[in-house]
Parts: structure tokens; C-alpha cells; sequence
């Protein structure tokens, strides 16, 4: 299961769970395939996140954020290596690989 | 503050036990220059609980012949000589400590690190021209010390991890801070115990420091250091507060590696250190 904000789904990923408005009250049930048509509506309705299957998120994931997160996690990884030339050379490696491994 | 003398670290070094013999035995043959197979085989039967265990991860898929490795022989056969002399090494090690388990120290995360730092220095002593097997073996004791640390004196090695965690700062930094002295010095003084060779013991009293003595330079400490640097910075022991060491550029440039090298082997260190991870499963 993956939480993920609303702008990152996209057609085809499955709801992992009830999708539920904030008085509880089921807007979509677990297992149900996304269409461009009921995102459109989720927006609308003001839903902000939802839970897709994990293995479907980061299929469908587009590469900008598929790239956002690999530098975002890298950016924590490498926090002791600030002013450190070397260590922004291995960043860059690892960061390329990472890319290329997308 | 909780600091320890080296005459106490040194004490409880002295009263571990030391590697099963056999062991010792089978890495002498291992790097005979013509290994005595028929030799190895009954260096194996000495210690069979050994043999059951790398034959357990010598039947995984990852070799291509699952449930089909009966015995030593057909370990030698299917894996080849290095990889069973490696396997028979991370095997005997990573049983070498009893079972710690706690809220504060992870004991399989850090059997998953040295594996992961064992296969980076073999890959990358391949690209450097050196000794891949005196790499597996400081990488795969690189960071002992800890353990050492860990189950000789639990209440100072928890002081030092507690306060590692809240400074946001390097292990060996938090143990010189906490303890007076660090993981890489008492991990020298074990596989000095344990009678590996002085180049192994002197690359783990020195992989936090590969540029410390810049007159006397190290060049396994150095690949060592880049090692480890490596696998944490491919986040592979899955510790969700990972942090890379800072990667000294001295280091770096006496190893001789061109960055696009060190790139391709990323993908081969990552794929072997989930490989070797099996082994603790096994």
C-alpha cells in the first residue's frame, strides 16, 4: 500500500483502500480501478491523498517523480557530506545510477 | 559519559572465542596456490554444521542449480573456489557472535552492511588492480568492533548509539565522544585474535581514517573507506535514518578509480550484496 497526494495518481492504479470522505462516509471501495473520469471527480470533491497498490503506484509513478524522490532521499542520505567535494562527485554517481536504473 | 580503557576493550577482545580452527584451516587451503580439493573436503567434515549451511546457500537459485549442490565437491564445482572460500568465511563470522537483540542495535542490519561492504570491496578491488580476497575479508570485519562493543559492554555501546541518534553524527564520532575510543580500533584488536593478516587488521583500524597518516597511506583502509561509503550510500541496510560518511578525496584519488568505473560497479554491488544477504537467512 502506498499513500500518495492526489496529483501523482493516475488511470489504472487500484485503491489499496476505502477511500472515505471525512464523516466516514465511503466515497470508493478497496480494489477499485482509478479513471481519469472519478480523479477528476476526487479533485472536486477536495480529496488531497489516496492509497493505491504499492507495485501499481510506482509503475505508473511518472519519471519527474520517480526523480524527485530519488534525489530527495539521496539529499538525506548525503547530509553529512555538505563542502565535500569528493562526496558530491559519489552523490552524483550514485544519483546517475539511480536515473539510470529508472 | 561512559569511556572505556583500551586494557578493558583489549581484556574482553582476549576473551572472546576465537574462530573455529577448521576455519582457519579451510582459509589456508583455500589460498594454497594449487587448493587441495580433496583437502577442503575433509577440513569440511570436521564441522558439519558449517558444511550444511553453505550448502544451504550454495542450493539457492542465485547459483543455478537449486537442490542439486549434495556436497562440498559440488559446492567447489558449481560456485568455484572463490566464492566457497568467501561463503565459508561470511558463514563462520556471521555465527560468530551470539544473538543480540534490542530497541537500540539491529544485529541482522549490521550483517547485511558488512556483506554489502564485503562484496563493494571485492567489485571495486577488481577495478583497482587489488587483492579481492583480503578485501571481502576487511570488509566483512570491517565494522566487528561494533559487535564487540555491543555484547561485551551493551550499556556504553547503547549510550553511544543514543547519542549518534541525537547528535545526527557518524558511529565512530558518537564512540570516540561517548567511549574514548571507537569500533574501528577494537575491530583490529579481534582480527588480530582471530589471526588474520596485519594488511586486514590494519585497513579495519583505519577505514574511518583512510587519510589519517597521509605519510604512510593504506591503500586497502582506502578502498575500505570507499567500500563502506558505498553501501551506505546505495542504502542497503534498509536503516530509514541511513547517513553516508563523509568520503575522503585523498583516499579517492590513491585508488586510481575514474568516477564512470565506479558507476558501472554500482548496479554489480548492489545485485551481490542482495545475493550475499541470503546467507543470513540460511
Amino acid at each position: 500500500m502506498n499513500l500518495i497526494p492526489i496529483e501523482h495518481a493516475r488511470a489504472d492504479m487500484v485503491l489499496a483502500d476505502d477511500l472515505r470522505r471525512s464523516d466516514n462516509q465511503p466515497i470508493l471501495a478497496s480494489g477499485t480501478r482509478l479513471t481519469d473520469a472519478l480523479l477528476e471527480t476526487l479533485r472536486e470533491r477536495g480529496v488531497t491523498s489516496l492509497s493505491v497498490r504499492a507495485e501499481e503506484s510506482v509503475y505508473v509513478m511518472d519519471k519527474e517523480a520517480q526523480r524527485q524522490q530519488v534525489l530527495e532521499r539521496l539529499s538525506y542520505l548525503f547530509r553529512g557530506n555538505a563542502g565535500n567535494i569528493t562526496g558530491q562527485a559519489l552523490f552524483r554517481a550514485v544519483y546517475e545510477y539511480r536515473m539510470g536504473a529508472l | 559519559m561512559s569511556t572505556l580503557s583500551i586494557d578493558e576493550v583489549t581484556r574482553s577482545v582476549r576473551q572472546l572465542p576465537s574462530l573455529p580452527a577448521v576455519v582457519a584451516q579451510l582459509l589456508d587451503l583455500f589460498s594454497a596456490d594449487n587448493p587441495d580439493c580433496a583437502a577442503i573436503g575433509h577440513a569440511f567434515d570436521r564441522d558439519q554444521a558449517l558444511a550444511a549451511r553453505v550448502l544451504r546457500v550454495a542450493n539457492s537459485p542465485f547459483y543455478g542449480m537449486p537442490g542439486q549442490v549434495a556436497s562440498v565437491h559440488n559446492a567447489i564445482v558449481v560456485l568455484g573456489l572463490r566464492n566457497l572460500r568467501n561463503l565459508t568465511l561470511a558463514a563462520a563470522v556471521t555465527t560468530s557472535f551470539p544473538a543480540f537483540t534490542s530497541d537500540w542495535f539491529d544485529q541482522k542490519g549490521f550483517w547485511q552492511h558488512s556483506l554489502a561492504v564485503a562484496q563493494g570491496a571485492d567489485v571495486l578491488a577488481l577495478r583497482a588492480g587489488m587483492h579481492q580476497e583480503s578485501a571481502f575479508t576487511a570488509g566483512l570485519l570491517h565494522d566487528i568492533g561494533r559487535l564487540v562493543l555491543v555484547t561485551c559492554f551493551p550499556a556504553q555501546a547503547r549510550e553511544a548509539v543514543l547519542h549518534q541518534r541525537e547528535q545526527d553524527c557518524d558511529t565512530a564520532e558518537a564512540e570516540q565522544a561517548v567511549l574514548g575510543l571507537d569500533h574501528a580500533m577494537v575491530g583490529a584488536a579481534l582480527a588480530r585474535r582471530w589471526k588474520f593478516p596485519a594488511a586486514v587488521q590494519q585497513a579495519i583500524a583505519r577505514h574511518h581514517a583512510a587519510a589519517g597518516d597521509a605519510q604512510a597511506p593504506d591503500t586497502l583502509a582506502d578502498l575500505l573507506h570507499l567500500a563502506d561509503v558505498t553501501a551506505h550510500a546505495l542504502d542497503l541496510s534498509g536503516d530509514p535514518h541511513e547517513r553516508v560518511p563523509r568520503l575522503d578525496g585523498g583516499a579517492w584519488h590513491r585508488l586510481g578509480l575514474q568516477w564512470s568505473a565506479y558507476g558501472a560497479a554500482l548496479r554489480d554491488i548492489e545485485q551481490r550484496s542482495a545475493d550475499a544477504g541470503r546467507l543470513l537467512a540460511a
